[in-house]
This record gives C-alpha cells, structure tokens and sequence, in this order.
C-alpha cells in the first residue's frame, strides 16, 4: 500500500485510533498551514448513459500541514478537524522523501489499522455474502 | 367583526419554541444520543441526507432528533446548514460499477454476473410486530449477534464489484442507444447554483429528482405505474453499496479517495421504439443518497416517463414532476399557509361582502319588479 492508500483509512478509524496516532507526532516540528476547516464536496456520478450528474454534496473537513519543507493535505468526512490534522500529517510525512523514524512508526500503526479494517469488512461481507440466492428450478422447468 | 393587520407575538413565538423543545424532553425516558439515531434509526437518517442532498450522517440525526423525527423539517434544516457552508471542490465523476456493493438484485433475470444479493432488508419480513423489541437490551443484542455469527456458512465470498445487468442488453443491442437518449452535455448542470429551465439538461433533470421527496416521488412514479402513463418497468438492477468519494490531491495533482458514500443505484427498463424503427429497451436511471430503495426505483422510473416524447400525463411532463417532487419546497409552501394572511383574506371578504350586497339589492330589484 501506498502512503494515499494509507492514509484513507484515517477516515474510517475509530476515534480512540487517531488520537494514538496523533501522540505519534508529538515530538514532531509540524506547522499546521491551514487549520482544519469544514465544506463541502459536490459528489459527481455517471449514470448510465455516461452522462455525469450531481446527486448531492457532502460535508468534509481539510487541512494541511507541513513537514521539513513537504506539504501534507488531508481531507476526510464530516466535520472531524483532529481526524483532518491526522490525515494532513501522515500526508506530509509520507511526502517527505527520506526514511524517517516517524515515517516508520506511522506506517506500522496505519498496516496495522488496514488489517483491522479489513477483518471488519470481511466479517461485514461474511454476512452479505451469505444472502448470496441460490435458485432451484421448478420442476419441470 | 373587525379584520386587521398586525405585528408582534415575539415572546409568544419564542415561547412556542421552548414548548416544542420541551414536549421531546418531558417524558420519563433516557436522552435519545445523536449516535442512537444514526445507527439504529439508519433508513431515517439515509432519506434525511437524501432529501436534504448533503452526506452528513452525524447532522442528519442530529436534525432528527431536533425535529422530533419529522424528515421534511430534519431535511429543511440540512439544506439550510449547507448554506453556510464553502463548497471546497468538486469530485472526480464516479462510475457505480466501481461501487463497494452490499446489496444486489435484478428482477429482470434469475442469473446475474456475481450473482444476486439480498443483503440487508426488510422485503421478506412478515410486517407483524416484534414484541421483543418492547424489551431491547444488550444482553438480547449480544446473544442476536452471537446467533447471526455463529450460523455463518463457510467458504461463501463475493467479489467487492459487480458488472451492470444491463451490460448483457447493451452487448445484444437490445438497449437504447447511449447517445440516443439524450443530447450530449458540455458541463455539469447544477441547480444549486442556477435555476431549473425547461427543458431541463439531462444532469439538471437528475440532480433534481436525487434531492427529491421520497412520497411526492412515489406518487407520481406510481400514478405512472397503474396506467396514467405509459411506462410498466421492469427492474433491471437495483444496488445499495458505497462509492468512493475520489478528488485531486492540491500538491500531487493524483486522485485522492477522502472516504466512501452510500448510495443506492435503481435501472428500470420499458419497451421503446428505437430511432431506426427497431424495437429496444429504453432506460430509466435513478441514484439517491443512502439506502432509500423507493426513492432510487421511483427516481428511475420519473426519469424514464419524463423523457417520453409525447406527455401526456403527469408523471411524464418534466416540468410537472421537477417542480412538484422538491420536498422543501413543498412542504414550506404548505407550512406558509399557517402565517397570517390577515390583509389578504380582509381583502376577499369584503370583496364577498360586496359581491353579497349587489346580489341582494339585485334579489330585492326583481322582487319588487315581480311585485308590479
């Protein structure tokens, strides 16, 4: 995985999970260049003729920090400005192109949270998939 | 009987206010939590966002829970937070063959590409009442939980994505032309931002029904469906799962997912006449916030009868249907008849009044004319 693949999954984290890896920037020189601000995101989707539309918006929050130098830009859903400041962070330190000891630790916690997150959904799709149908012929058919 | 007009009732209104707010706080009962209502009472919180046309999970039940559970008034108050809000982008277009599904069906072939999955409803329920649930408790949940998990068959997995349904008619060219349906569009329309004009563009058209209210929607799509129209669907696909919410990174440039969406995603087919004299498949499409299958299906077939060439009802005059399925709008209407309308209504009755006296003096003419 990628650092933009690791960072999404900040926006599905549990509360208690970004505050842990908040503490790992603790010791960190980061300047925060936008503060956490709330707006929208029109969503655009094609319909089935590929003509795109818009259903409605959504409500995000986004900030950047910057770290030695790198810009880090976060953006996540609804109005979570700390969730935002994460995602900015891990951004950031991802961006920055040498080996960091930040850099390692925050990649630990985020496979860490991928697998997390992949065993809930594979519990969530266990349950789908198991009102897969499975049709029977009536006879004679 | 003296009409007049008027000004004041401040404090009686704003004590109006604390009444409402108290008549959800008077009874014995633990607070409803905001969270309560986002997990429990979900399918509310979907047709809120939908209605209101913002993705807000948290707010949609917070409005709610504000407005005692009345949705056109939780969706009003979405839409009027939305206005304060900055639009800071637009997304890149999301196809929905790249939606995470959760749910899946098609009523129009028995064997679909990655099969057909129930998911999450309530289609099969009896509609009897649970008496359980009078007595709802977290012992009675873990043991539900413990249940559902426990009798999970093994080995059963399904892919994240599925093919469209109506890719198998468009391979045999039994669907409508992409291009024929409607002309192409240089840019989205959106009527946030400019006002619907008719005919409306295609997006317009869309974007409006996807903000649309689920009953007035209903409505229209099933006075089409008993026969005042011309359009009896069949459901090609139905799907509820999660699209990615996908922008531009502003340092890379590169696509960048900010999270998922619900949505669900409804295509109904109805007998056409195509261009070339052959006969086709035409399609209606319809995709709304949240898991909302009536609105989606609903939308789907509004959008199929309003691209009828000849009107000739309701339900398939677009003007008709985009200008009366707004919910907010509707609805405050309706609500603006309750405000006074001392001046107006002193105005029509002295105008009956009037009109009264002139018959009665006409009466008493021909009375006395009769009389002679």
């Amino acid at each position: 995985m990628n650092g933009t693949d690791l960072t999404a999954l900040i926006d599905t984290m549990d509360d208690d999970r970004v505050e842990l890896l908040l503490k790992l920037f603790a010791d960190v020189n980061l300047t925060i260049s936008t503060p956490p601000r709330t707006g929208l995101m029109m969503l655009a989707v094609h319909d089935s003729f590929a003509t795109a539309f818009y259903p409605g918006e959504i409500l995000v929050t986004e900030a950047c920090v910057i770290y030695c130098g790198y810009e880090g830009f976060g953006m996540v859903l609804g109005e979570a400005p700390r969730r935002a400041l994460a995602r900015a962070a891990a951004d950031a330190v991802f961006s920055y192109p040498e080996a960091t000891q930040v850099e390692k630790n925050l990649r630990a916690c985020l496979l860490e949270e991928a697998t997390l997150q992949k065993t809930r959904q594979l519990e969530h799709a266990a349950l789908v998939a198991a009102t897969k149908v499975n049709f029977d012929l009536m006879p004679g058919a | 009987m003296g009409y007049v007009a008027v000004k004041g009732g401040n404090e009686a209104i704003e004590e109006a206010c604390r009444l409402f707010a108290y008549e959800r706080t008077k009874g014995a009962s633990p607070p409803l939590m905001v969270k309560q209502i986002q997990e429990q009472l979900y399918l509310a919180v979907d047709r809120v966002m939908s209605e209101g046309a913002l993705y807000a999970p948290e707010l949609a039940a917070l409005a709610l829970k504000q407005a005692a559970g009345d949705t056109l008034e939780a969706a009003f108050m979405l839409r009027a937070f939305r206005a304060t809000q900055q639009r800071l982008g637009y997304s890149l277009p999301a196809g929905t063959e790249k939606m995470r599904v959760i749910r899946r069906i098609s009523s129009a072939f028995k064997d679909i590409p990655g099969g057909q999955i129930l998911g999450a409803t309530s289609d099969y329920t009896l509609r009897l009442l649970d008496f359980d649930l009078l007595s709802d408790d977290e012992a009675r949940r873990n043991a539900f939980r413990e249940r559902i998990f426990r009798h999970l068959p093994e080995g059963i997995e399904i892919p994240q994505t599925f093919p469209k349904v109506i890719g198998i008619l468009r391979q045999e060219g039994l669907l409508e032309d992409v291009t024929a349906a409607d002309q192409r569009e240089d840019a989205i329309a959106d009527i946030t931002r400019h006002p619907l004009t008719f005919p409306a563009p295609r997006s317009a058209s869309l974007q409006a029904l996807a903000r649309g209210e689920t009953g007035g929607m209903l409505t229209l799509a099933y006075s089409s469906m008993r026969g005042y129209g011309n359009i009896h669907p069949t459901l090609g696909e139905l799907r509820v799962g999660y699209l990615p919410l996908t922008g531009r990174h502003p340092v890379s440039g590169e696509p960048y997912v900010v999270g998922e969406v619900k949505v669900t995603e409804a295509e109904v087919l109805a007998r056409m006449q195509g261009n070339d004299g052959m006969p086709k498949f035409s399609l209606g499409y319809g995709l709304c916030f949240g898991q909302n299958e009536i609105k989606a299906i609903s939308m789907a077939i509004l959008d199929r009868s309003t691209r009828t060439k000849t009107p000739m009802s309701p339900a398939e005059d677009q003007e008709f249907v985009l200008y009366h399925t707004d919910g907010i709008e509707a609805m405050g209407f309706c609500n603006h008849w309750k405000l006074p309308h001392y001046v107006d209504f002193l105005s029509d009755l002295d105008r009956l009044r009037k009109s009264q006296e002139l018959a009665h003096a006409a009466n008493r003419k021909e009375d006395v004319n009769a009389a002679a």
